[in-house]
Order: structure tokens, then C-alpha cells, then sequence
């Protein structure tokens, strides 16, 4: 893959996006304002009905902060839905143009999410600034050079991850039928313990030490506490090593999958 | 160009009982069946060589195709194409192929054909002189010059295919699969994509492997064709010593004098050979070769003959019963 292909896929790609405006706009208030606001009415009742101020070492508007962050990182990580692609494309056939092209489609791939990550930083320019006039999210937040570079690659760290911790599950297509139940439980699971429905203070310390050496928190809960500078540097150490450590981990099971998937595809659909 | 030796490839199938219960089923005790889709497949395709790959429905003919294009892997057996082995996908080797299928669109459906274009030119590295000059020519040739700008989805299946085509052929490539290019078409379009395939064969001598149930692409486009019965080949050869190998009959057809009342009696002319049509205008008879003369002159004495004459059979009803009846030599 040459830097020029990577180039055009980019911008062929954000200009397909781009061309379903509406649907952007659409769908990415709806995906905002929905889990937001319902944070706030359920962290409201239950801040005021255990009458403190601090729960899990969060005030409410603490809380709140944290959610709004949690969304905006998610978008970035995440990179709309691109790649469910993947599995779509292995079922119906599809995957046959990119086995007879001369490039990688790992890569292939990988630009074309680059590009939809593009577009969700859109998303979080425009949602952050509104966040951040309603609620001056960013007001506790100090910027020193250093934890904003420690930020930026916390975000490209979990963004890549997420992508290669897509591969396997997508590859069960070369097996199955149907791997949206699949896609689901996933998304779930990250979501629980990545510290998207709640943060993870909320959960027992024996829990989270052991969510420490999994995947999940470093795509989002994690970002958003190096963001936050809620992480000692030797934290963040940590979880930059454990993160390119399941990177890595990640990387060779879907080399291995991906191989004996190959071997299973029969290119249906012609 | 092109070496296959007995090449295999066998599907298993994951047998599934219709309706709720039997997924439930298939869920604790899934039944495989396997199905030998190709079986020992041997032949070779030269430099600027069409060669038409015949066959029923499920012969065998695009699983050929996939093993050769690299898509899938075969269950056993050999192929090399240019020197290498197309599943193992060098990339060296798949800059110089192309697949089209006409079942099956390759290009981007929400981009126009002309952004599809610019990305194959990236992927394939083609240099900007002759992707232009390629572009250019084959756009003007199949006439969709003002159709380069439409988005893919919008356009007619011919309008797609000949798009499909371009984008097969804007890196040219040195080995080409044309799996049913014309399927669908309307006669113009289907004859356009034929006189393409021609020239461009012509200017480049690629080895070509087409398949296609019309007769007209075959008898168009290729002097030899390979035809496969259940996964096997059958026959190997000129399409031209179908007719001589496999015709054992010919067809008589005598005109007869007007005024008859009746059709002659059919009773009489079974004799003869397999009655085609017995009218008060015309009798038409497929005749042993071995018997056309004597066929022949018993008609002339027997019924009042105008006219008479002796044809070959038809090359697509030959062909066909190769494809279909067992008995064919290999
Ligand atoms: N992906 C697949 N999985 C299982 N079996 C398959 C698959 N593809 C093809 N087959 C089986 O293999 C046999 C050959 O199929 P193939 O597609 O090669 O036929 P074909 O000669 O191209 O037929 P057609 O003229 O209908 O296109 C068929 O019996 C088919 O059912
Ligand atoms: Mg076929």
C-alpha cells in the first residue's frame, strides 16, 4: 500500500460520507443527546436520593463531565460503523474484488476507518464546543503540553485498537451466518467494562485491577482519564505498555483466524 | 500462460433442515454433505489464446475460474499462472490479471466510474500517461464516455458492465477471466462486449478463459473450448471438430410440391431417422451420416421432393449434448 493510495481511499471515502449529510447530522444528535441525557436524569436521582455529594469520587457535575467526555472520545475510537463492514463483505461475496486487487485489505481497511475518524472529529469539535459552553467541560482541565500529547496518543492508541480487536470477531463470517448477535454482545461487554455505561471507579477494586490487564478500559475509560489528567504518569506507562501489548496479542490472532478463514472462502454470490 | 493439472476442489456444505426446528437442530449436530464441484481438471491456455469454458448450470465452470483468479483455494492439484501459483496472491502476478463476472459487480456502487477508475489506478500503480490513454480508448470504444461522472448504482446492467470491463482492463492485464460477461445483456450490448473482447485481445494477446451460456460469445470469440460435465472435462479441442466428433446424425429437410392434402405418413420416414418436422410443406429428419445418401434418394422416390437439402446440426444443440448427456468422450 502506497501512500498515495491511502491518500485517495481518505478522500474518497470522506466524500462518500460526507454525501450522506442528513443522515450524519441525524444521527450523530440522536447518539449524542440520547445517552447523555439519560446519564443526567439517572445520575440525578441517584445522587439525590443517597443524599451525598461525591459517589465513586465523582460530584455530579463530575459526572457528567465524565459521560460527555466518554461520548466524544467514543466517537473518535470508534469511527462510525465502518467496520462491520468486514463481516459484510466476507457473507455476500464481496471480499472476492479485494482478494484479486494488488494491496493489502488489512490496510485498505485501516485507511478507510482513518477516514471515517476523520469525520467523527468533526462530530467532536462541534458537540466538545457546545458541550463545553453548556457545561464548561473543559474548565477543570489543565493543558500542559505533555498530557495533551499523552492524550493525543492514549486516542490513537485505543482507535487502533479498537479496529484490530475487530478483525476476529468480523473473520466468525467466514464461519457463520450471522454474526450481528456477535457484534452486539461485544459492544456490550467493551461497554461495561470500558467504563462507557458507568465509570469505572463505581466497580470494587479487585474488579478493576483485573480490568487493568484487559482490553477494554484502554478504549475509552482510559483516554478520557489521561485527558482529564486523572492518571500519574507512571499509570499512564502502564497503560500504553498493556494496550500495545493486546495490540500486539490482538494482531496475531487475526493473522491466524483470518489465514484458515481464507481458506474456508468459497467467493459465494457468483 | 495458463497450466492446470488436475485440479479438485470439493465444497463442504453445511446441510440445514428448513424452518425453526431444524436450525435449532443444526445448532447441536450440523450435517456436511460435500460436494466435488471440480474433479481433476487438466489443460492449458496459451499467449492470445479464447478459450471457452462450456458447461451446464453447476458444472464447474466458475469454481475453474476462482481457483485460477486466485479466490479461492483448491482442494488439491495443481495450476500456475504466469509462473505462479494464483491462491498463494503475489502481488506481482495480480497486477497482471483480471476477473469480470457478470453476476457479480466489482465496482464501487456509490462512487461514479470515474472516481472507481482513479482508485484501480492507484491500487494497480498505473502511470498517469497510460491510464489516460487507456481510459480514454476503452471509454470511446464502448461508448460510455458521458456515463463516467454517473454514480455506479445508477446505471443500466449494460451501461455497468462495459464500466466493469474498463475497470478490469485499465492495467493490462496479460491473463483475463470473463465469467458470463454478457449475461443480461440485449443483443447490441452483448455484441459491443464481444467486438471489445476481440480487439483488445487482438491488440494485447492476453490469454483469455470465457465462459458464457450463449452460443454467439462462443462461436464469436473462440476457437477452442473446453467442456466440463459434473466437474470433469469432457472434450478439449477446436470448436470446429465438435461437429465432425460428435454429430453422428445430419439434417435432411426436403420441400414438398403443393397441393397435398395430408402430411406424408410419418410411419414410413421413422425409418429413416428421428422425424424434426413432418408438415404438407416440409419434412425435416436427423439422419446417421452413414445414411444420408440413401435417406436421401428414398425421399426423392417416395414423395413429391421440390427441394432438398443436407445440413450440419445445429453446434449449440451438439454442445449441448455433450454438456448434459453422458457418453462423451474426454
Ligand atoms: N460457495 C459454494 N459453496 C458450496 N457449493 C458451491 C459453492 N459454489 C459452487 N458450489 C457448487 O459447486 C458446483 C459448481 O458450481 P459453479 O458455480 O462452478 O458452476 P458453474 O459451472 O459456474 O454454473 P453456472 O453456469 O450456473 O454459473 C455446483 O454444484 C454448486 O452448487
Ligand atoms: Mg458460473
Amino acid at each position: 500500500m502506497t501512500p498515495r493510495l491511502f491518500l485517495t481511499v481518505l478522500s474518497m471515502e470522506m466524500r462518500l460520507a460526507f454525501s450522506y449529510r442528513f443522515d450524519f447530522w441525524v444521527s450523530t444528535i440522536l447518539g449524542f443527546v440520547l445517552p447523555v441525557a439519560l446519564s443526567l436524569f439517572i445520575w440525578q436521582a441517584i445522587f439525590s436520593e443517597s443524599g451525598s455529594e461525591v459517589i465513586a469520587g465523582y460530584t455530579y457535575s463530575g459526572m457528567i463531565v465524565y459521560y460527555i467526555l466518554v461520548w466524544l472520545v467514543g466517537q473518535f475510537v470508534q469511527g462510525g460503523e465502518d467496520l462491520t463492514d468486514i463481516s459484510d463483505e466476507i457473507y455476500d461475496g464481496s471480499l472476492t474484488k479485494y482478494i484479486l486487487y494488488p494491496m493489502s485489505y488489512f490496510l485498505f481497511k485501516y485507511a478507510s476507518h482513518l477516514s471515517h475518524i476523520a469525520i467523527s472529529f468533526v462530530q467532536v469539535l462541534v458537540f466538545g464546543t457546545l458541550a463545553h459552553l453548556f457545561f464548561g467541560i473543559l474548565n477543570d482541565i489543565s493543558f500542559t503540553p505533555a498530557a495533551l500529547l499523552a492524550g493525543v496518543m492514549a486516542l490513537m492508541m485505543a482507535n487502533f485498537l479498537h479496529f484490530v480487536l475487530a478483525w476476529p470477531l468480523e473473520a466468525v463470517a467466514f464461519w457463520q451466518d450471522n454474526v450481528w448477535s456477535l457484534h452486539a454482545m461485544t459492544r456490550f461487554l467493551s461497554y461495561f467494562l470500558g467504563g462507557v455505561f458507568v465509570p469505572l471507579a463505581v466497580f470494587p477494586e479487585g474488579m478493576r485491577e483485573v480490568l487493568r490487564w484487559l482490553p477494554f478500559e484502554y478504549l475509552y475509560s482510559f483516554p478520557v482519564r489521561v485527558i482529564t489528567g486523572e492518571t500519574t504518569s507512571v499509570e499512564t506507562l502502564r497503560g500504553f505498555i498493556v494496550c500495545a501489548v493486546w495490540i500486539v496479542i490482538v494482531g496475531i490472532i487475526t493473522r491466524i483466524v483470518w489465514a484458515r478463514g481464507d481458506r474456508q472462502y468459497t467467493g459465494v454470490g457468483i | 500462460m495458463i497450466t492446470v493439472s488436475r485440479l479438485s476442489k470439493t465444497f463442504h456444505l453445511h446441510r440445514k433442515e428448513p424452518g425453526l426446528w431444524g436450525s435449532m437442530k443444526s445448532l447441536v449436530a450440523r450435517r456436511t454433505i460435500e460436494k466435488r464441484a471440480v474433479n481433476e481438471v487438466s489443460f492449458s491456455v496459451g499467449e492470445g489464446e479464447i478459450v471457452g469454458l462450456l458447461g451446464a448450470n453447476g458444472a464447474g465452470k466458475t469454481t475453474v475460474v476462482k481457483m485460477l483468479a486466485g479466490i479461492i483455494h483448491p482442494s488439491s492439484g495443481e495450476a500456475s499462472v504466469l509462473g505462479y501459483k494464483p491462491w498463494e496472491r503475489d502481488n506481482r502476478l495480480r497486477r497482471q490479471i483480471a476477473l469480470i463476472m457478470g453476476q457479480k459487480a466489482q465496482l464501487w456502487w456509490d462512487l461514479p466510474a470515474a472516481d472507481c477508475f482513479l482508485l484501480l489506478r492507484e491500487i494497480y500503480r498505473i502511470d498517469r500517461k497510460r491510464y489516460e490513454e487507456n481510459l480514454e480508448r476503452l471509454s470511446a470504444v464502448l461508448g460510455v464516455r458521458d456515463l463516467l461522472t454517473t454514480q455506479v448504482r445508477r446505471l443500466s446492467l449494460g451501461e455497468r458492465m462495459k464500466m466493469e470491463l474498463i475497470a478490469a482492463l485499465l492495467h493490462d492485464p496479460r491473463v483475463v477471466y470473463l465469467d458470463e460477461p454478457t449475461i443480461g445483456l440485449d443483443i447490441s450490448a452483448q455484441r459491443s462486449i464481444r467486438e471489445f473482447v476481440q480487439s483488445y485481445q487482438r491488440e494485447h494477446r492476453p490469454a483469455v478463459i470465457l465462459t458464457s451460456h450463449y452460443m454467439a460469445d462462443i462461436e464469436h470469440l473462440c476457437r477452442r473450448i473446453i467442456i466440463l460435465r459434473e466437474g470433469g472435462i469432457v472434450f478439449d479441442g477446436q470448436l470446429k471438430d465438435v461437429v465432425d466428433r460428435f454429430a453422428s446424425t445430419k439434417i435432411v429437410a426436403v420441400r414438398l410440391q403443393e397441393g397435398a392434402t395430408t402430411a406424408p405418413d410419418t410411419g414410413g420416414l421413422d425409418k429413416l431417422g428421428e422425424v424434426i418436422a413432418c408438415s404438407r410443406e416440409e419434412v425435416r429428419l436427423h439422419v446417421p451420416r452413414a445414411e444420408v445418401a440413401a435417406a436421401s434418394a428414398h425421399l426423392m422416390s417416395t414423395l413429391p421432393v421440390i427441394d432438398l437439402s443436407i445440413e450440419e446440426e445445429d453446434v449449440g444443440t451438439i454442445i449441448e449434448n455433450i454438456m448434459t448427456k453422458p457418453g462423451g468422450e474426454s
